[in-house]
């Protein structure tokens, strides 16, 4: 720990097994002009890849790929209701969650209470449209945001 | 702290407003800044404060304080 009680982080992977399997994705852009946001990720080199509507939350998905860099989703309401559309008016374009694969959905949210973190399910599993039917999950994280953990084929 | 009086104060610190009264009947039209968003961070804290979990069909399932107060109870929530 660091003065103030801040931990320093590290690699401590013993004490979760759930987490050994966790890989980061891809981390998502909420946006209200999705032209705009692909011409930032063409200049820095991104080349577009899936896309799909998804009816479930009622916005449009599309995900971008570069060489070097994460994976970027862009994420865009289909009409003007949703919490994607709250958060626009409320706080603007910005990222809107990080997603990690996993290998066990119910095994890492376990594992995340188990260490005391404040959690809570807000898009329960459901097969995600951008990856062919592969269960996806969204969870807030107190002090962190909002995650998504995308389970095995 | 009985549980109507914890939950009013997370009310009033999660919606910025210490002049909210709970009363069962009341939903997201009775309170300005109650909306998907904001609603989802006050079942966060609602969580931990009462130290109980809920799901996301519980968490988008509720129509009003009521309902909210009864699901804490009937997970034993204190």
């Amino acid at each position: 720990m660091l003065p103030g009680g801040m931990p320093t982080g590290g690699a401590d992977r013993s004490a979760a097994p759930a987490f050994q399997s966790l890989k980061f994705h891809h981390f998502a852009v909420a946006t209200d002009d999705p032209r705009l946001s692909s011409e930032y990720l063409v200049a820095l080199g991104y080349q577009r890849g899936a896309n799909a509507f998804d009816p479930l939350q009622n916005v449009n998905l599309e995900m971008w790929h570069h060489g070097a860099m994460p994976d970027v989703e862009l994420v865009w309401p289909s009409g003007t209701g949703g919490p994607l559309s709250t958060m626009l008016r409320k706080k603007g374009v910005g990222i809107y969650h990080v997603c990690y694969e996993v290998d066990d959905l119910a095994g890492t949210l376990d594992a995340l209470h188990a260490k005391n973190l404040n959690v809570l399910e807000v898009v329960e599993a459901r097969p995600a449209v951008l990856f062919g039917g592969r269960p996806v999950a969204f969870y807030l994280v107190e002090g962190f945001g909002l995650i998504e953990l995308l389970g095995p084929a | 702290m009985q549980q109507n009086e914890k939950l009013q104060r997370i009310f009033r610190d999660v919606f910025d407003d210490p002049t909210i009264e709970l009363e069962p009947t009341m939903t997201a039209d009775d309170i300005a800044e109650w909306d998907s968003l904001s609603h989802v961070r006050l079942m966060l804290e609602v969580s931990k404060a009462f130290g109980v979990r809920f799901s996301a069909s519980e968490v988008s399932s509720l129509n009003n304080v009521g309902d909210l107060q009864a699901l804490i109870s009937s997970k034993g929530g204190a």
